[in-house]
């Protein structure tokens, strides 16, 4: 009897056990198995906004019937008087598209006018045409949208000799400003961040009486490591961002305003990590060195932050660590407007706060969202990985002493 | 002619002496300006969301060329979110966080806590060993993660399991979404806490028990976890923490629901922290203050819910 | 003590479930647009429940509010019981069923022949007093622009419905008056805001009137119908938020008088009442509709 209650009751705790290890391999699957079609190289290095081209052929030299031969692409549709072939698809917002997936290798498609600068561009394979006008030899007037399908399209550019005006647009999907954005806001918070806590972790440890003030102090930091994140992008929302206004001349939230509201979340975290490693040093280093004539500010910036270097760079990955995985203080602190030409007085955003904004708008993106999420999930662990390696060379350290 | 340069060795040995104790007093004092500031953060935080979230009760606000102040009675006390003529009201929204949070404690407590026996006192070392990096890996995953999870994934269970029970709810959009997201993401924090304070327990007592004829399960469950109960309370008062001020995952799962309370798991709910993150685009106005209100209320209940979980585990103590 | 507590806890939460587990009837459920939505504000004052435009009180019980058209899609796309409203842009793409709206589909074609009702304008406002000359001239240009083909087939192209006429101009044809164009703009920003919903449309105007208009710089800021006049003519005009451009998804009201030639209408776009693909309902009427909306009519089955 008793033995069976032992083993159930043992049963249980192996089946909670096994919900921990369930959950982290059900998000793995979940966001790798949305994601994994979405990542690429070029999804860290191109924008996130199309570029697009406002073109036209005006010169009807051009035109020249049945010149072109098709390729027979399967899907898509070819265009005998111009020499491009066309197919369906969708772009990053989830909307149809006509897309080039061929052209021909003297087609005028290969060097139309540019309107913005007058020069000669290609409109090449990959692009996506949004509206093409035209008239035809009567000069009728002809307009093709991309919501019509590649096929009218193509039906469409065969009536015309002229196009006479023409967007085309390419690239798109990107997360180079958000990867860029957050690594401004890692850099910035951590300048400003590190320096702080730091010099408040050393004051706390060497210097610092057990007295009522002390205590205080600790409590007042201790108490602002639970306050929820939320609260901290509201507080950046009513502090930093009118301070950063008056500073650096912004509108409204910006990547210094959020890396502010950042540096006050870190701080806690930053202090706290430093004061352990203050604490593995053992106190004959000190004593050494004051012995040997230094003074304590020497003994401190030469003997001990040295030997704390370990626990510093613990406190540094877990502060990337939380910056990368921010989004509540961020969406208040900065905004949610995705950028491509990111600026320090300029709203944008980090990869977190990306995929918030892909899943809060008009088109939510699963795809893209969950392929962030994967390249969020491989940097978290990296740095998990690095600070329990730091933490066990720091416990044979202190094993050692 | 000697004492004379003795005596001037001694003077520059003292001038030396003095400039040390000089800079050491310079370092001190900029160090402890430092930390004073770092610790006054939060009153800074505290006074600033105050003085903004009050503003609602004591400007006056143009909505459609009318003029609005928020009533705080009717605001602390409300049953619906917003209407023109009372505007705001968050008492149902107070309750709702608050079961929210007590459903979550419901479901990651015990699983929490079992796990952290596991990992000390059941599995084998090198077994509880990858589990607690296990766990400690699913602390490390932000929030928007877990809010995407619950959205493709725990929604649809929800959605499943409400159809099941032939209730419609509104696509898995619900209270009990909600606090599956937030037991997930507190479970990680209460079982760390909890397996730090199990192997504190120290070896003798189990001897004891052991000793005493009871089997390693037996006083696993009874002995161990008993010692350990204000350790692993000081955990839960953690997790508690970390669900109330939790946003951005909760706020993809538990809908938006414009009045309340609600009770019924599968119905769409609407908690403090949500209030402050859905609809916020680059608002002014009185849309924008009011969520510094619900900021000043959520202060107020995790300083209390602290104040009164930090009371019991006194009592539990003893 | 504490074991006692818990148990109570347990106790309650189980009973709530068990009642709330007694309705088996299909309950339709109504989800809304936030108050600050234009899409909100086109459809309840079209239906005729005007009093629901920025009240949620008077909505029937159990609405769900979500906050973007793609959160309504999504929803309604997830509950089989759902009722909702988006643009009718949106449509295709979505995979939700668009009810007819008085007997009649909701194409474009019958929006521009006025047969289908549930629709709203879009509209612009320009600043109606420049200190830049240049800027002047751009603004003016671009109203030129609005009237031509060019604008027109992108506008279609972006989702706003309208018609071009034979008689439209191209850009190419009037670009003559306005000699602003041919000139190095690329120094002089012009800021463009207003409706959200007209965002799309209004980036596209501006990235291609740009490359047409010597290269201006353009920058939107886009936060609600609402500052469309505020922000051009009204009493942020001279703030840091003013605009040059601004568009709104609803008409203006009184007390947005425009200066004369400063406003006027660029599309129309057509809101569409979506349930779940499963539904077997095909039209809904504008009484239904309000019914449905102020809580009358609470089950699927009532609805004739």
């Amino acid at each position: 009897m008793r033995r069976i209650k032992d083993f159930i009751l043992n049963g249980i705790t192996y089946v909670s056990s096994g919900i921990g290890i369930f959950i982290l391999i059900a998000i793995l699957v979940f966001i790798f198995r949305n994601g994994f079609g979405s990542l690429s190289m070029s999804l860290l290095t191109s924008d996130y906004y199309q570029t697009t081209y406002n073109t036209n052929i005006i010169d009807s030299t051009f035109y020249k019937l049945g010149d072109f031969e098709d390729p027979k692409i399967e899907n898509s549709f070819f265009s005998e008087t111009w020499g491009i072939s066309l197919k369906n698809g969708n772009n990053v917002a989830g909307e149809k598209i006509v897309e080039i997936n061929y052209v021909a290798v003297s087609s005028p498609f290969k060097s139309m006018n540019d309107v913005a600068t007058g020069e000669k561009r290609e409109i090449g394979k990959g692009y996506a045409l949004s509206k093409i006008i035209m008239t035809n030899e009567n000069d009728d007037f002809i307009m093709a949208l991309a919501k019509d399908g590649a096929e009218e399209v193509v039906k469409k550019l065969e009536q015309a000799t002229i196009i006479t005006d023409m967007i085309a647009s390419t690239g798109g999907g990107g997360i180079r400003g958000s990867l860029l954005t957050t690594l401004y806001l890692i850099i910035l918070t951590l300048t400003l961040a590190l320096p702080t806590g730091i010099c408040a972790a050393i004051y706390l440890h060497e210097f610092s009486l057990n007295n009522r003030l002390t205590r205080f102090i600790r409590i007042m930091i201790d108490m602002t490591s639970g306050i929820p994140s939320i609260i901290f992008g509201l507080a950046g929302a009513v502090i930093f961002i009118p301070f950063m206004n008056g500073v650096i001349n912004s509108n409204g939230g910006s990547i210094a305003s959020g890396a502010l509201t950042l540096t006050l979340i870190l701080l806690p975290i930053i202090i706290k990590t430093t004061e352990e490693a203050l604490k593995v040093i053992p106190v004959n280093y000190r004593s050494a060195s004051l012995a040997l004539g230094a003074s304590k500010t020497q003994t401190i910036f030469k003997v001990v932050l040295p030997n704390a270097v370990s626990g510093i760079l613990t406190a540094t990955l877990l502060s990337i660590g939380r910056i990368i995985g921010e989004s509540a203080a961020l969406i208040y602190a900065v905004g949610t407007a995705i950028k491509d030409n990111v600026a320090i007085n300029e709203k944008s955003t980090s990869l977190a706060v990306h995929i918030w904004s892909l899943m809060s708008g008009e088109n939510p993106n699963f795809a893209l969202a969950s392929a962030i999420a994967i390249i969020i999930m491989i940097i978290v662990f990296i740095l998990s990985i690095s600070v329990k390696l730091i933490s066990q060379r720091l416990n044979k350290i202190k094993v050692g002493n | 002619m000697p004492i004379l340069l003795n005596w001037m060795d001694k003077l520059h040995k003292n001038k030396q002496f003095e400039r040390k104790i000089l800079t050491d007093n310079i370092v001190k004092n900029i160090l402890f300006v430092v930390t004073i500031l770092c610790a006054s953060v939060i009153v800074f935080i505290v006074l600033f969301i105050l003085l903004r979230g009050m503003s609602p009760f004591i400007n006056g606000y143009e909505i459609n060329g009318k003029i609005y102040t928020v009533d705080i009675f009717k605001f602390i006390f409300g049953t619906t979110w917003f209407k023109t003529p009372n505007l705001y009201g968050v008492g149902f929204i107070i309750v709702n966080t608050v079961y929210v949070v007590s459903l979550t404690l419901i479901l990651a407590v015990p699983i929490s806590v079992l796990t952290a026996l596991f990992i000390t006192r059941i599995a084998p070392d090198k077994v509880g060993k990858s589990i607690s990096y296990i766990i400690e890996l699913l602390a490390s995953i932000p929030s928007i993660i877990y809010g995407l999870f619950g959205l493709g994934v725990i929604t649809t269970v929800v959605k499943n399991l409400s159809n099941f029970f032939g209730y419609q709810s509104a696509g898995g959009i619900s209270t009990l979404s909600s606090a599956i997201v937030l037991a997930i993401m507190i479970i990680p924090t209460i079982t760390m806490i909890a397996s730090t304070s199990i192997k504190a327990v120290s070896q003798d007592l189990i001897n004891a028990s052991l000793a005493l004829g009871a089997s390693p399960t037996q006083t696993n469950f009874k002995m161990v976890l008993k010692s350990a109960r204000s350790g692993i309370f000081s955990g839960i008062i953690l997790g508690v923490g970390r669900a109330l001020g939790e946003a951005t995952a909760i706020s993809m799962v538990a809908g938006n629901s414009g009045n309340g309370p609600t009770f019924n798991f599968f119905d769409t709910t609407r908690t403090l922290t949500t209030t402050m993150l859905l609809g916020l685009k680059e608002t002014t106005g009185l849309d924008y203050d009011i969520r510094f209100s619900v900021g000043i209320v959520l202060i107020v209940i995790i300083i209390g819910s602290n104040i009164l979980l930090n009371f019991f585990n006194r009592k539990l103590e003893k | 003590m504490l074991r006692r507590f818990i148990g109570l806890i347990l106790l309650l939460t189980i009973s709530v479930v068990l009642v709330g587990c007694g309705e088996k009837e299909k309950t339709i459920k109504v989800y809304t647009r936030d108050t600050t939505s234009g899409t909100r504000d086109g459809f309840f004052s079209t239906i005729g429940f005007s009093e629901a435009v920025t009240d949620n009180t008077v909505l029937a019980d159990g609405y769900v509010e979500v906050d973007s058209n793609g959160g309504m899609i999504t929803a309604v796309k997830n509950d089989e019981f759902a009722i909702g409203y988006i643009s009718l842009t949106s449509l295709e793409t979505a995979n939700v069923k668009g009810l007819s709206f008085n007997g009649v589909k909701p194409t474009e074609a019958n929006v521009l022949n006025g047969t289908y009702a549930l629709t709203r304008n879009f509209n612009y406002i320009v600043g109606n007093d420049f200190t830049n000359q240049t800027e002047a001239e751009i603004v003016e240009a671009f109203l030129a622009f609005l009237t031509t083909s060019d604008a027109k087939s992108t506008i279609i192209s972006e989702g706003g419905i309208t018609e071009i006429n034979n008689e439209d101009p191209s850009w190419n044809d009037i670009k003559a008056d306005y000699p602003i164009s041919n000139k190095d703009n690329s120094e002089i920003t012009i800021k463009f805001g207003g409706s959200t919903s007209v965002e799309k449309i209004a980036k596209a105007l501006s990235a291609e009137f740009s490359a047409k208009c010597g290269n201006f710089i353009f920058e939107h800021n886009h936060t609600g119908s609402g500052d469309a006049y505020k922000r051009t003519q009204g009493s942020e005009k001279s703030g840091t938020n003013a605009l040059h451009i601004a568009f709104a998804s609803r008409d203006f009201k009184d007390s947005e008088e425009a200066t004369l030639g400063t406003s006027g209408k660029i599309c129309i776009d057509a809101i569409v009442a979506i349930v779940n693909k499963i539904n077997d309902l095909d039209n809904i009427t504008e009484v239904t509709m309000k019914k449905i909306y102020d809580g009358t009519i609470t089950k699927w089955g009532e609805i004739e």
